[in-house]
């Protein structure tokens, strides 16, 4: 009877995981910074419309 | 517009705490697999991530129908925020998908009908945000954007059907797989737990992402109309 090991792949799923969290928190970061970007731009505008 | 709903802080913390959820299923509850291993449990977000990256094409495709009928530009905003959170989903799917293909393939990279046409997809929305950005009026941008992601569209089916229809050796999990497939396996009870937490987790995740998008659209129109306007 054949018995098939197991490989150790944990480095591969490490990098998976690694991959997915980094991606999503640099999206998260560049969503939030777009944000704050438009709130100071939409300020000077309204600080230039009022004058 | 400032403040952020409390139905949509809500559902952020539901993002966060149904990924934190999914995650452990994936990479704790789910048994390890026989053959492949740990990199296996890549599968559960690679997959979760695909749906909701095609789930977005496929809304930014039906939202481009909306704008044409109705030539609201609102929808055109709607569309740009599924293309772009699509895009980064489905990046990470293509990567995970290469990171999982290493140990099983023994290759990072082939050209598989899926590979490839997950490739073909992706680049078509990316050229879809970098064209936009050519075009100056509002609403020729807007009306390309609607033609391009309506055609785009197309290609979202033929990427998801193409392990079933053509001989790749992508593995199907659910379903008949080609005779060619390397690496599929069977789900137990456990992993299939895994498998649809994470595709139920992920499209929360999406939906709340995507609103959070929108509110930026929203934020970014009104700040050019009023820079159009002090610029009179």
């Amino acid at each position: 009877m054949l018995f098939q090991n197991t490989i150790d792949t944990s480095s591969y799923m490490i990098a998976g995981y690694s991959i997915f969290f980094g991606v999503t928190i640099i999206y998260l970061f560049s969503l939030y910074t777009r944000w704050r970007n438009l709130l100071r731009d939409l300020e000077t505008l309204e600080e230039l419309e009022d004058k | 517009m400032k403040t952020k709903p409390s139905a949509l802080k809500a559902l952020d913390i539901a993002s966060l705490i149904l990924l934190a959820v999914a995650t452990y299923l994936a990479l704790v509850f789910a048994p390890t697999e026989r053959v492949m291993g740990d990199v296996q449990r890549v599968f559960y977000f690679h997959v979760a991530t695909a749906w909701v990256g095609l789930l977005g094409f496929v809304a930014a495709g039906v939202t481009g129908i909306i704008y044409l009928r109705t030539q609201d530009l609102k929808w055109d905003l709607v569309e740009q925020a599924a293309v772009e959170i699509s895009l980064v989903f489905f990046f990470i799917t293509i990567i995970l998908g290469s990171i999982w293909a290493r140990p099983i393939w023994n290759t990072w990279w082939t050209w598989d009908p899926r590979l490839t046409s997950a490739s073909i997809v992706e680049l078509i929305y990316l050229a879809y945000l970098m064209l936009r950005q050519g075009i100056e009026d509002p609403d020729r941008r807007a009306r390309f954007g609607a033609v391009y992601t309506l055609v785009g569209a197309i290609s979202v089916p033929i990427t998801f059907l193409s392990i079933r229809l053509f001989r790749t050796i992508h593995p199907v999990v659910i379903g008949n797989e080609s005779s060619a497939a390397e690496g599929g396996f069977a789900m137990t009870g456990d992993m299939k737990i895994a498998f649809f937490f994470a595709l139920f987790a992920f499209t929360i995740i999406f939906i709340d992402l995507f609103w959070n998008r929108i509110r930026l659209g929203h934020l970014q129109q009104k700040v050019e109309q009023l820079k159009l306007k002090v610029m009179d």
